[in-house]
């Protein structure tokens, strides 16, 4: 993730207009919030393989939430968990799609897929504008949201600012190079979301974000 | 009504067409850093505590191949997705329900052997439960060799390797790697792919989805 000030615009240099892809899933929201907020207890304990304590100078630490900010360090699709698996499975398909609608032989650029996941509470810090890796398609981002209704996602698309109604259970994915970033969430309980990128192999190394060992296929 | 019978054992293989000196290059390479705490969850402590004769195998707990960024593995990674598939339709299941994981891993050695391989060196995965678990390898630089198998623990299976394919076999047939005299690491890897619901007690972070 990319942070950047309020008036960045889009950097995709993509022709085609631009498009979120989305897929209705039908997990069990409620396992899956316990699921990960167990999940959350861990890192925030340093039990999660590779997950270090948390230190002072976190990145993301605005966002208040110690799965956001250990990002980097786990990868959410590594996690045992059916609802999660499910989500693999339509980030895959969706990535198909976008592939088909810009033109990209989704085989051959060989994806790559790294996830986390967001808790954040009322009051308590959230993700402001904010973009993941420096281009647009082939390179992906999307989210899950398991607990994010009613919220907004703020994306700058081009030269417009668009706002994505959030909706439980529903997967989207946008090619990178539109900013975007989370509204005010004023309600009771957590706002629970579950975030990717998908970036071809080749790609990885050239953007430094070689890290292994963190990454999974996408196939 | 008339019982189904499992169907007799069956190996699944793909030849690919890897580049296996560019391969032999960089896992002889990632041997070298698995040694000198130079991969990500793998410290000289985990090092120092394993067989260093085999020590590729030993710290496979520790990494999982098929994160690691490399266009060989991808492409393995692949051609085992291929099998798992058509190995799921020969044993009747469905894949897409099994919610398929995978783990990997590599093993660059020397080893002297007796021969005849005596069933005492054989070993399994998974604890042999069979399909729909699945076990399999790929040699890098394996011939000549042979995998002794003892199919449904009664039938001896000598498979003599080929380089630059890949094989998958249900797990439940033991198996154990014959005499290797040669000056050069032998090298293969190896992998595991078993459904979701079966990886309760696994340690998390360390599989990968392969659907």
């Amino acid at each position: 993730m990319n942070n950047y000030p309020m008036d960045i615009q889009s950097v995709s240099k993509s022709t085609q207009p631009h498009k979120f892809f989305e897929r209705y899933l039908d997990n069990n929201l409620s396992v899956l919030a316990s699921e990960l907020q167990d999940r959350y207890e861990k890192i925030e304990k340093a039990k999660v393989v590779g997950v270090t304590p948390v230190g002072a100078n976190e990145a993301w630490k605005q966002s208040n939430s110690v799965s956001t900010m250990k990002w980097r360090q786990y990868n959410v699709f590594q996690f045992h968990s059916t609802g999660i698996y499910n989500l693999y499975k339509a980030v895959k398909d969706m990535t198909v799609e976008a592939c088909d609608y810009y033109g990209v032989d989704f085989e051959k650029e060989k994806f790559m897929l790294q996830g986390w996941f967001n808790i954040t509470h009322t009051g308590k810090g959230k993700l402001d504008w904010h973009d993941h890796g420096p281009t647009g398609a082939p390179n992906f981002h999307g989210y899950y949201s398991v607990s994010a209704e009613p919220s907004i996602t703020y994306y700058k698309v081009f030269d417009k600012e668009i706002e994505n109604h959030n909706k439980n259970d529903r997967a989207i994915l946008s090619e990178m190079g539109h900013p975007h970033a989370m509204a005010d969430w004023d309600w009771e309980g957590p706002r629970i979301t579950v975030a990717y990128d998908i970036i071809p192999l080749r790609d990885i190394q050239k953007f430094g974000m070689d890290q292994e060992q963190h990454w999974i296929p996408l196939a | 009504m008339i019982a189904m019978s499992k169907p007799q054992h069956k190996f699944f293989e793909r030849h690919l067409d890897l580049d296996l000196g560019n391969f032999e290059t960089y896992l002889l390479d990632l041997k070298q850093r698995l040694s000198s705490e130079n991969v990500p969850g793998v410290t000289n402590s985990d090092y120092e505590l394993v067989d260093r004769s085999s020590f590729t195998t030993q710290l496979g707990e520790k990494y999982n191949i098929f994160q690691f960024h490399n266009e060989n593995i991808r492409e393995l990674y692949r051609a085992i997705r291929d099998m798992v598939l058509e190995a799921c339709e020969y044993y009747g299941i469905n894949a897409e329900e099994q919610n398929y994981m995978i783990q990997g891993w590599f093993n660059a050695d020397k080893n002297s052997k007796p021969e005849p391989l005596p069933n005492t060196y054989l070993h399994d995965h998974l604890n042999g439960q069979g399909a729909p678990d699945f076990h399999g390898y790929y040699c890098v630089n394996a011939e000549p060799s042979y995998t002794k198998y003892m199919i449904s623990g009664e039938t001896e299976f000598l498979n003599v390797n080929v380089n630059n394919r890949a094989i998958l076999s249900e797990t439940g047939h033991a198996h154990g790697i014959s005499n290797w005299p040669f000056e050069k690491d032998r090298i293969t890897i190896a992998y595991d792919v078993s459904p979701l619901q079966n990886m309760k007690g696994s340690p998390e972070q360390h599989w990968v989805p392969i659907l």
